[in-house]
C-alpha cells in the first residue's frame, strides 16, 4: 500500500539532513508503527507522505501510484486534534467529505455514522470546547475515516491524552482498523504502544533519520481481549526495541 | 514521476517546511528595501508630469521640507503649537482621568452613578462636538486644548477603572488586615496592580490625542501643523502640504514607539 | 493612622441592596442630572441649553432636515465602509498567510495606521472637491486600516494546525483562506467595529470641513446660527447611532465566537417549551 524509497529531507543545506535514505513499506491491511526517539524525523517522514511537506529526494508510492501531495487515498490524524473550534463534532467529522464536494445531506449522514463508530453518536452537536481531549481525538479519527482512505496516517495521536483515555482509544483504533482492514502508518515514541497495535515495528534512528530495524509482531491482532503483555514475545520485543532506542539516544547525547 | 520532480507544484502557501530566504535577516531587509525603492520610484515617476496642484514628487517634497525647516523657518511655530496642545492636553487628561478612574474602580456605587455618561461620551464621535466647542470656547488654543482633553480622557478613565476594579481582593485584604488606610491601599496595592492598564490607557489616549490635535487645527483657526496643511491646501501647494503631513506621520510613529517602549519599561511584567 | 472600615464588597449588606442596585443608581443619576440641567439650562439657551428644548428642537427638525441628513451620512458611510471591507479583508488575509507580503507591507501599514488619516482629508478635497466621492474616500481611508490590521493580526493567531487540516485534505486555496478567516472572526469584528466608528468620524469631519450636507453639516450650521438646542439634539443622535453600531457588532461577535452559548440557550428554551 505504501512504499517509501530513498527518502531524504534537508531543511537547511548547511546542516545535516533530518532524513537520509529512509525506506519503508506498509503492506495492504498492515499496521506499521514508526518508532523512534524525539527528533529522529518520524513526524517529518509522515508529513511528507501526507503531502504537507516536500521531500528533498526519494520517492513515495501509495497504492501503486506516486504520491506527490495530499490525496483521497490517505488521511491523517493529528496529535493536536486540530478540530475547527467553530464547528460541531458532526461538522468537523464531515470536513474531509465537504472538501471533496460531497453534498450536505450525504456527508452529514456519513459523518454521523463514523461518529457512532467511534462512540460519539450522542455528542454530534457538541463543539470541541465542550468535549474532552479523548472525545476530540475520536472526532479527529472519525474525520479521517469518513473519507474512507486506503492509508491511515497517525502522528502520535494519543500523545496528548492521559493514560486511561489513551488505552481506551488504542483499543477502539485496533478494533476499527482490524474490522475495516485498513493499512496504517502510526508514529509513536512509546514501545508499548507500538507492540500493542502493530504488525510490524519500524525502528528509526537519529542523525539522520533512517530505518535501523524492522521488527515483526506476530501476536494475534486485535490484542484487546487477552493479556498480551504476558506473552514471551512481548518481553523479547520490548527489550530489543529498548536496546535499539537506547543506542540512538546515546548518539544524540554524545553529539549534544 | 518522483516526489522531487513534482515538488514545485505544491500549494503555494507559506509552510513551515524550513527556513526560506524570507526568514533570513538579509532576506527581510532585501524585501523591505526593494518595496521602499519601488514605492518611491512609482511615486516619483507618477507625479513627475502631473499638475503640482494634484500631487508632488518626493524630490520636491524634500526641497519643501528644507525650505520650511531651515530657509523660511515657517514650520517651527506650528510645530510647537501642535506639540504644545498635544502634550498639554494629554497631561490634563491623565490628571483628570486617573483619579476619577481609580475612584470609579474602587467604588461600585460611584461607577454605577457615572457610567451612563462615561459610556455615552466615550462612544460619541468627538468631532460632533467641535462646532459646539468653537461657539463656546472660540477658535484658538483654549478650544483645541479642551477638545484634545475631551477626546482622550475617556480612554484613560476607562482603562484605569478596569485596571483598578480587577485588582485581586486578596491583595487588598492583606492591606486591610494590616490596618492600612484607603490612601495607603491605593498607593501600595492598587497603583502597582493596575499600572499595566493605566499605562495601556495612556498609550491609547496618546494616539487619539494626536488625531484630535490635527482635527481641531484643520477645523478651526488653522494654527499648528494641521492648520499648515489646510493653509497650503487652499493654495494648491501640495508639496508644502506634504511636509506637514509627513511631520505628523513622524510624530505619530514616534509617539507610538515611545509609548510602547515606556510601557515595556514601566510594566515589564504585563500583558499587551 | 486610624483604620478605616473595610470596603463594602459588591454583594453588600441587605440594607444596601435596594440603593446599591445598579439600575437604580444609574436611573437615579440620570434623573438628577437631567433635572439639574433643565433647571439651569433654561436660562442659558446659547451655552448649554436644556433637555426639554433639545427634544423639541430635535423633533421639529427631524423629518425635514435631520432624517435626510442621516440618510446622506449613512449613504457615504455605507459605500465607503463596503469598499473598506472589500479591500481590507482580502489584503489582511494575504498578509497573514504570505511572509513576503507581510514583510513588504507591514512597516507602511503600521505607519499609516498610527497616523491620523484626517491629515489626508484636505488632499482628498483637492482631488475630489466637496463631492460624494470625497466623502466615500474619507470613510475608506479611515476604515480600511483598522480592518486590514485586525484581519492580519487575527490571521496570524489562527492555529497553524487548522491550516494543516485543510491542506491534508487537499483543500483548494480559497478554502484555506476561508479557514483562516473563520478562525480570526473575533479580530475581524474588532476591526469592523473600529473601522465603522472611525469611518463615521471621518465622514463627519469631511462634512463639517466642506459644509456638504449630512449630519456634520447640520451640526455646524445649527451652531453657526446659535440653535444650540438643535446642535445638542443632533450630537446626541450621532452618539446613539455610534452606540447602536457597536452593540450590533458586539452581538455578532458573540454569536460567532461562542456559538455553543446560543446553542445551549436554544436547547434550554426548547426543553422548557416541551415540558409545559
Amino acid at each position: 500500500m505504501l512504499t517509501i524509497t530513498g527518502l531524504s529531507k534537508s531543511f537547511e543545506p548547511s546542516k545535516p539532513p533530518i532524513l537520509d535514505n529512509f525506506n519503508l513499506e506498509v503492506g495492504q491491511g498492515e499496521f506499521v508503527s514508526l518508532l523512534g526517539p524525539s527528533g529522529c524525523g518520524k513526524t517529518t517522514a509522515l508529513r511528507i507522505v501526507t503531502g504537507l511537506l516536500n521531500a528533498s529526494g526519494g520517492e513515495v508510492w501509495v497504492d501503486g501510484k506516486p504520491s506527490v501531495g495530499p490525496s483521497r487515498d490517505k488521511a491523517i490524524v493529528f496529535q493536536g486534534f486540530n478540530l475547527f473550534p467553530w464547528r460541531t463534532a458532526l461538522e468537523n467529522a464531515a470536513y474531509g467529505l465537504e472538501v471533496q464536494g460531497v453534498n450536505k445531506a450525504t456527508r452529514l449522514a456519513k459523518a454521523k455514522d463514523y461518529l457512532e463508530l467511534v462512540g460519539l453518536g450522542d455528542r454530534t452537536g457538541h463543539y470541541p470546547s465542550q468535549l474532552s481531549g479523548g472525545q476530540q481525538q475520536r472526532v479527529g479519527l472519525a474525520r479521517a475515516l469518513a473519507i474512507e482512505p486506503k492509508l491511515l496516517l497517525m502522528d502520535e495521536p494519543f500523545g496528548a491524552l492521559d493514560a486511561l483515555t489513551r488505552e481506551t482509544l488504542q483499543g477502539l483504533l485496533m478494533e476499527i482498523v482490524t474490522k475495516k482492514g485498513l493499512s496504517v502508518l502510526f508514529v509513536t515514541h512509546s514501545i508499548d504502544e507500538a507492540i500493542y497495535l502493530s504488525d510490524r515495528i519500524a525502528v528509526m534512528g537519529v542523525g539522520p533519520g533512517r530505518m535501523i530495524a524492522d521488527l515483526p509482531v506476530t501476536m494475534r491482532r486485535p490484542r484487546n481481549d487477552y493479556n498480551w503483555r504476558a506473552e514471551p514475545e512481548y518481553a523479547a520485543l520490548r527489550e530489543h526495541a529498548w536496546e535499539l532506542l537506547e543506542s540512538q539516544l546515546k548518539l544524540v547525547s554524545d553529539d549534544a | 514521476m518522483t516526489t522531487t520532480e513534482r515538488a514545485g507544484k505544491q500549494p503555494s502557501l507559506a509552510v513551515a517546511s524550513g527556513r526560506k530566504f524570507v526568514d533570513t535577516t538579509k532576506g527581510r531587509w532585501t524585501i523591505r528595501i526593494v518595496t521602499l525603492v519601488v514605492l518611491l520610484t512609482v511615486w516619483q515617476v507618477g507625479t513627475q508630469n502631473l499638475n503640482r496642484a494634484v500631487a508632488a514628487p518626493p524630490t520636491e517634497i524634500l526641497v519643501a521640507f528644507w525650505q520650511q525647516l531651515f530657509v523660511t523657518g515657517s514650520i517651527w511655530l506650528p510645530l510647537v503649537q501642535s506639540l504644545g496642545v498635544l502634550f498639554g492636553g494629554l497631561a490634563i487628561a491623565l490628571v483628570i482621568g486617573i483619579p476619577i478612574g481609580v475612584a470609579m474602580g474602587r467604588s461600585k456605587t460611584l461607577s454605577y452613578l457615572l457610567d451612563p455618561y462615561v459610556t455615552f461620551l466615550y462612544a460619541l464621535p468627538h468631532v460632533a462636538l467641535v462646532p459646539l466647542m468653537i461657539i463656546l470656547l472660540g477658535f484658538d488654543w483654549p478650544f483645541r486644548l479642551t477638545y484634545v482633553v475631551f477626546a482622550s480622557v475617556w480612554l484613560v478613565l476607562i482603562n484605569t477603572m478596569v485596571g483598578v476594579s480587577t485588582v485581586d481582593t486578596a491583595y487588598t485584604d492583606v492591606s486591610i488586615a494590616y490596618t492600612a488606610s484607603e490612601r495607603q491601599i491605593i498607593r501600595h496595592v492598587i497603583f502597582p496592580a493596575a499600572a499595566p492598564y493605566i499605562v495601556a490607557g495612556g498609550r491609547q489616549a496618546f494616539s487619539v490625542a494626536v488625531a484630535a490635535v490635527v482635527i481641531s487645527e484643520i477645523l478651526s483657526n488653522l494654527a499648528g501643523l494641521g492648520g499648515q496643511i489646510q493653509l497650503f491646501a487652499v493654495q494648491y501647494l501640495t508639496a508644502n502640504m506634504f511636509v506637514s503631513i509627513v511631520l505628523i506621520m513622524l510624530i505619530a510613529v514616534a509617539t507610538q514607539a515611545t509609548t510602547a517602549w515606556l510601557q515595556r519599561k514601566l510594566t515589564p511584567w504585563q500583558l499587551s | 493612622m486610624t483604620p478605616v472600615a473595610p470596603k463594602q464588597r459588591a454583594g453588600g449588606i441587605r440594607r444596601r441592596t435596594v440603593f446599591g442596585n445598579k439600575w437604580f443608581l444609574r436611573i437615579a443619576s440620570l434623573v438628577v442630572v437631567f433635572s439639574v440641567w433643565e433647571w439651569f439650562g433654561r436660562d442659558l439657551p446659547y451655552t448649554i441649553s436644556d433637555p426639554i428644548s433639545i427634544v423639541i428642537a430635535g423633533s421639529q427638525r427631524f423629518v425635514a432636515q435631520i432624517l435626510p441628513a442621516i440618510g446622506q451620512t449613512l449613504e457615504g458611510l455605507g459605500v465607503g465602509f463596503g469598499l473598506a471591507l472589500l479591500i481590507g479583508i482580502p489584503l489582511g488575509l494575504l498578509m497573514s498567510i504570505s511572509r513576503v507580503v507581510e514583510l513588504a507591507l507591514s512597516p507602511y501599514i503600521s505607519a499609516i495606521y498610527a497616523t491620523p488619516r484626517v491629515v489626508l482629508i484636505p488632499l482628498l478635497v483637492i482631488w475630489l472637491g466637496a463631492s460624494f466621492q470625497m466623502r466615500v474616500g474619507t470613510v475608506l481611508i479611515s476604515a480600511v486600516f483598522p480592518i486590514l490590521l485586525n484581519v492580519y493580526l487575527g490571521g496570524k493567531e489562527v492555529d497553524r494546525g487548522l491550516i494543516d487540516v485543510g491542506r491534508a485534505f487537499a483543500a483548494s486555496t480559497p478554502r484555506i483562506y476561508l479557514i483562516v478567516l473563520r478562525g480570526s472572526l473575533p479580530y475581524v469584528f474588532t476591526g469592523v467595529r473600529l473601522g465603522l466608528i472611525r469611518g463615521l468620524m471621518g465622514i463627519i469631519i469631511a462634512e463639517i470641513l466642506t459644509a456638504s450636507g449630512g449630519l456634520g453639516f447640520e451640526i455646524s450650521s445649527y451652531a453657526k446660527y446659535f440653535h444650540i438646542d438643535a446642535v445638542f439634539a443632533v450630537v446626541i443622535l450621532v452618539g446613539a447611532i455610534s452606540m447602536a453600531f457597536t452593540a450590533v457588532i458586539t452581538l455578532m461577535t458573540q454569536r460567532t465566537t461562542t456559538p455553543w452559548v446560543y446553542a445551549e440557550r436554544r436547547a434550554n428554551k426548547q426543553m422548557k417549551a416541551v415540558s409545559r
